[in-house]
């Protein structure tokens, strides 16, 4: 009796020092890598800056420009929600699925694991593009595959203004593996007696799956949520390789869109306008998640922050 | 006194020798493939030779990030001493001071004037050396042409070249060409406004220049449609291959002239090397078309590439004299080969002539040839350029997948350009 | 009798058609692997021209001799030795603090704790390419520029993804466990030593991992960064091939990039076994 309120107390106790020292080596790096370029792109965001010469303050200008002038920010922005929404839940549950079917002792299982993990760690080279373009070009596997079944479809399916942005869904959705690996992580360390005492109980594989699994793999599930949203919405290196944006911009995701106001304009200025208008937007999304979270997100150690 | 004179010597000596000796280490930056980068290299390692007390420090890359690569440098004040340049790009790095004039070596002899291009003259100071030239050609397949029963003469017409291409396509069943006229850049319809006395942005005869150019360059609308509605006749008409098929190409090997699609290309005609060893099999070129009604030639000898010196380097004789070896020493451009271009300097191009092989000769006759039928070259285009290009490409492939009418793209294509072009 | 015959035969079914289903999938998802692999061993012309056969009919080992040569006597040996030296160290430091970070998140009690973890996660939303300029300026400043420093020493640092995964890991960890260290007389550095670090192991080979393969195929880092060749990564090489308006060596380029995909796979190959090892059960003691 008296332990416990010992503990008690301790519970509830500030460890300042502790804390900071634990946290220390993210703090750190923060305030020397992170800290001060971001004040520095928040200044340039204010600034009429083309790299090569000094940046001038302009104000609100860029911020003016991009909320009410400019329709192609307005296009980028539909394109990346749309690739995100679409990409990330596909992406989401082809891991899971896939992860559920390896988490079990058959044969080959960590074979298959490798093989279907690779895709991912073949990731954004110019290689894959130039594979990805092969395989959904016009004389390329997919239409050879149609033509087999009897479609004779000739189309060149990255180039296509209404098949373009699939090809890059489907991209993402084949490069599961990390969130996949995630998955199996967090599987592995649910206890297999809740699933032994559940057999006993005479649950099927299904209440299994919605009872036990899910809830305990909630923490990882809405880690991968949050993590795939954030990359959905800053997917780069597949729009600007395979599609470059086009056609006429049908791919234009907005951090392509971004790069080319940077790069390719020398609009530098107005590129952190457009990369910090980004990271408003996202943080409302993912603040939204979070506000879910208690909802459905189930913590062994009861989620006390 | 005596010891102090000998010493005075001693030290003076001292000076001298290490002056004599002192190492200047200069970096030289490009783009380009591996074949570029083992030639640029071995050309380096030649001037190391000749110029012991100099050092050069190589930076090289693909095109693919060279110029993000260039841009943060140059936000960090952090430019290499020599780097490639393109004829794109080179006016916001005039305008923006990065470059050294080159004049007073040019004056003083250390440089060959024939190197040093007019386009990069900005009153009257100059910007870099160009390191080839090379301009505008249709590659065409011989053999399909032959097959077809027609040739290109120099000084056809838009309107012979679409009959050719219909020929084509009745005789041999293959496309004639991909969905563009020319190409997929904006250089075709550039040269059209030339050939009728205008230009994307300096209007009627250059009259307009530099930061006064507010808006497009060529008042009527009717040249646009005209151009464009040409392209999308032939596509329409099944000769020019679907756009779709034509938007996936996105380099020499996958074009469609190499795998035998089509039977005509327009590319610039130092790629011809590349093209012709992707191709596996004889590729010839020839000028573009003429426009029946032209005032004046469309097409421009340019240069393909430059090396400029950054206006803040610490070494600029060293680096004066880096650019006179590659432009004009004849060994080092025995290993260069021409492979930037049809070289500036006339000696370097004699020596090499009975040194080429099959393809980069036929650029070499290409370029006697386009002299004959070349007009005056614009100052280089203004920084909105690269943006530009991007709403021309965006309309034009509109027009193409007949999402618009030409006239719909032409009215855009002033709209936009003007917008953006009074920012 | 019958029953028992019937009930193996549904698991044979099942695990037939288990294995039917997985290889299926598998073969959609292999194909443009293979693709890629057999390019690499195709003559260089034919890459594009018989794109379609994954059979090298003309099989040839010259685009490795040739792509191995690398650029002005710089080979891929020296690219993948420098690959190595800035993706393992980092990889390794990684491990440390951002376990440690996750911890002390996860399970301390400090002023400001709920605002640094919410600028923590904020970080992850900016577009790395805005941070791009600055930080180069940054490390011009610190003439850290054509080292490695630059792509090393931010990435010791504890990463907001790694620590945000582990943090969810430790969060799965019950608390009971803690206490009961606590009782033994555990200071909290220790319960991290003793009880979570050892707990958190699919999560730290998941980092492990997943941090290898990202410092590995970064290119733009050491784009901005690294000057000579001699210090280029595989990953920045590999762009070295490509030049999209003269002549690109795609032979050469595929079989050096099936060769820069080696290391991770192995890797993953290696530690995927660990990760199903792992915990099967996070009882209790005693």
């Amino acid at each position: 009796m008296e332990m416990r309120g010992r503990l008690k107390k301790r519970k509830k106790e500030y460890n300042n020092l502790a804390g900071f020292a634990f946290i220390s080596p993210w703090l750190l790096g923060f305030l020397a890598f992170t800290i001060i370029p971001m004040i520095v792109s928040f200044y340039l965001s204010f600034t009429k800056y083309d790299i090569l010469t000094s940046p001038q303050w302009v104000g609100l200008r860029n911020y003016y420009m991009i909320l009410f002038k400019d329709t192609t920010f307005r296009h980028s922005i539909k394109v990346t929600f749309f690739f995100a929404f679409v990409s990330v839940p596909i992406r989401l549950i082809f891991a899971l699925f896939l992860a559920v079917l390896f988490n079990q002792k058959r044969k080959f299982v960590g074979l298959y694991r490798t093989i279907f993990y690779i895709p991912s760690i073949i990731g954004g080279s110019v290689a894959v593009a130039v594979m990805w373009r092969q395989l959904f070009g016009s004389s390329g596997a997919l239409n050879s595959l149609l033509a087999v079944l009897g479609l004779n479809i000739r189309m060149g399916w990255v180039r296509n203004p209404y098949t373009a942005i699939w090809t890059l869904i489907l991209l993402s959705a084949w490069q599961f593996g990390s969130p996949m690996l995630i998955f199996l992580a967090g599987l592995k360390q649910i206890p297999v007696s809740l699933y032994e005492a559940a057999v006993i109980d005479g649950a099927n594989w299904w209440q299994k799956f919605g009872r036990i699994t899910l809830p305990m793999l909630s923490p990882v599930i809405f880690f991968n949520l949050i993590m795939q949203l954030i990359s959905g919405f800053m997917m780069f290196t597949q729009s600007y390789i395979i599609t470059e944006g086009g056609p006429f911009d049908r791919t234009l995701v907005y951090i392509m869109y971004l790069f080319r106001r940077a790069f390719s304009f020398y609009e530098m200025g107005y590129a952190c306008a457009l990369a910090w208008i980004l990271l408003v937007v996202i943080a409302v999304i993912t603040l939204i998640v979070f506000k879910t979270a208690p909802h459905w997100v189930y913590y062994e150690s009861k989620g006390e922050f | 006194m005596r010891k102090s004179i000998i010493f005075l010597a001693f030290l003076l000596v001292l000076t001298v020798s290490t002056t004599a000796f002192a190492e200047v280490t200069i970096r030289v930056a490009w783009w380009g493939s591996q074949d570029r980068h083992d030639r640029t290299l071995k050309v380096i390692e030649m001037f190391e030779e000749e110029y012991p007390d100099i050092n050069i420090e190589p930076e090289f890359l693909g095109f693919d990030g060279y110029w993000e690569n260039r841009a943060a440098q140059a936000a960090g004040g952090n430019l290499p001493d020599v780097w490639q340049h393109g004829y794109g790009l080179i006016s916001r790095y005039i305008e923006g001071g990065l470059l050294l004039d080159l004049s007073e070596y040019v004056a003083k002899g250390d440089l060959n004037p024939e190197v040093i291009d007019s386009s990069i003259v900005v009153d009257d100071k100059m910007f870099g050396v160009t390191l080839g030239y090379n301009t505008l050609a249709l590659m065409y397949d011989p053999a399909v042409l032959e097959e077809a029963g027609v040739s290109l003469e120099p000084g056809y017409t838009y309107e012979d070249f679409m009959e050719i291409c219909r020929k084509i396509k009745k005789e041999t069943g293959k496309y004639a060409k991909n969905s563009f006229l020319f190409n997929e850049d904006i250089d075709g319809f550039c040269s059209y406004l030339g050939q009728h006395g205008t230009d994307l942005y300096f209007g009627k005869g250059f009259e307009r220049y530099g930061s006064e150019i507010t808006e497009l360059g060529y008042d009527d609308d009717q040249l646009f449609i005209d151009y464009h509605s040409m392209e999308l006749e032939l596509l329409k008409e099944g000769v020019f291959a679907p756009i779709d098929l034509t938007l996936e190409v996105t380099n020499v090997e996958e074009d469609l002239i190499t795998t035998g699609d089509v039977a005509i290309a327009g590319y610039w005609s130092n790629q011809i090397v590349a093209l012709q060893s992707a191709a596996g099999r004889p590729i010839e070129m020839t000028i573009p078309p003429k426009d029946k009604n032209q005032v004046q030639n469309g097409l421009v000898l340019q240069p393909s590439q430059y090396f400029v010196v950054t206006s803040y380097t610490k070494y600029p004789e060293e680096a004066v004299k880096f650019l006179n070896f590659f432009t004009d020493n004849i060994e080092a451009n025995k290993v260069l080969m021409g492979e930037r271009g049809v070289p500036a300097s006339g000696k370097v191009r004699e020596a090499l002539i009975p040194l080429f092989d099959d393809a980069t000769a036929k650029t070499l006759d290409y370029i006697d040839l386009a002299v004959d039928h070349a007009g005056k070259m614009a100052p280089p285009y203004p920084g909105e350029h690269n943006q530009i290009r991007q709403e021309y490409d965006n309309i034009r492939e509109m027009i193409l997948f007949g999402v618009i009418t030409p006239e719909e793209g032409a009215r855009e294509f002033r709209t936009k350009v003007n917008e953006i072009l009074s920012n | 009798m019958s029953f028992m015959n019937s009930e193996r035969r549904k698991k044979r079914l099942g695990s037939v058609l288990y294995h039917i289903l997985v290889l299926l999938i598998g073969i959609a998802m292999f194909y443009p692997v293979l693709w890629l692999l057999s390019s690499s061993f195709k003559v260089e012309e034919t890459i594009f021209r018989n794109s379609h056969s994954l059979i090298p009919w003309d099989f040839t080992l010259e685009n490795y001799k040739i792509g191995w040569r690398g650029f002005g006597g710089i080979g891929f040996d020296v690219f993948f030795k420098n690959s190595f030296i800035i993706t393992l160290i980092s990889t390794f430091g990684q491990i440390f603090t951002a376990s440690a970070t996750a911890y002390g998140f996860a399970r301390i009690k400090f002023k400001g704790k709920a605002i640094l973890f919410a600028l923590m996660i904020a970080t992850l939303l900016l577009p790395g390419q805005v941070l791009m300029i600055p930080q180069y300026i940054l490390f011009t400043k610190l003439k850290w520029i054509d080292t490695f420093l630059p792509l090393i020493l931010p990435r010791l640092f504890a990463m907001p993804f790694f620590v945000f995964l582990i943090y969810q890991f430790i969060q799965g960890i019950p608390k009971e466990l803690d206490e009961a260290a606590e009782i033994d007389g555990c200071g909290v550095y220790s319960i991290f030593i003793r009880i979570i670090f050892p707990n958190i192991k699919p999560a730290l080979i998941t980092t492990f991992i997943f941090s290898f393969y990202w410092t590995w195929q970064d290119f733009f880092g050491p784009l901005l960064y690294i000057q000579s060749a001699g210090k280029y990564p595989v990953s920045l090489a590999l762009k070295l091939f490509s030049d999209p308006s003269s002549i690109t060596n795609w032979g050469a380029m595929f079989a050096m990039a099936v060769l820069s995909l080696l290391p991770a796979f192995i890797i993953f190959v290696v530690f995927q076994k660990h990760l199903v090892e792992g915990i099967s059960t996070t009882g209790m003691k005693g």
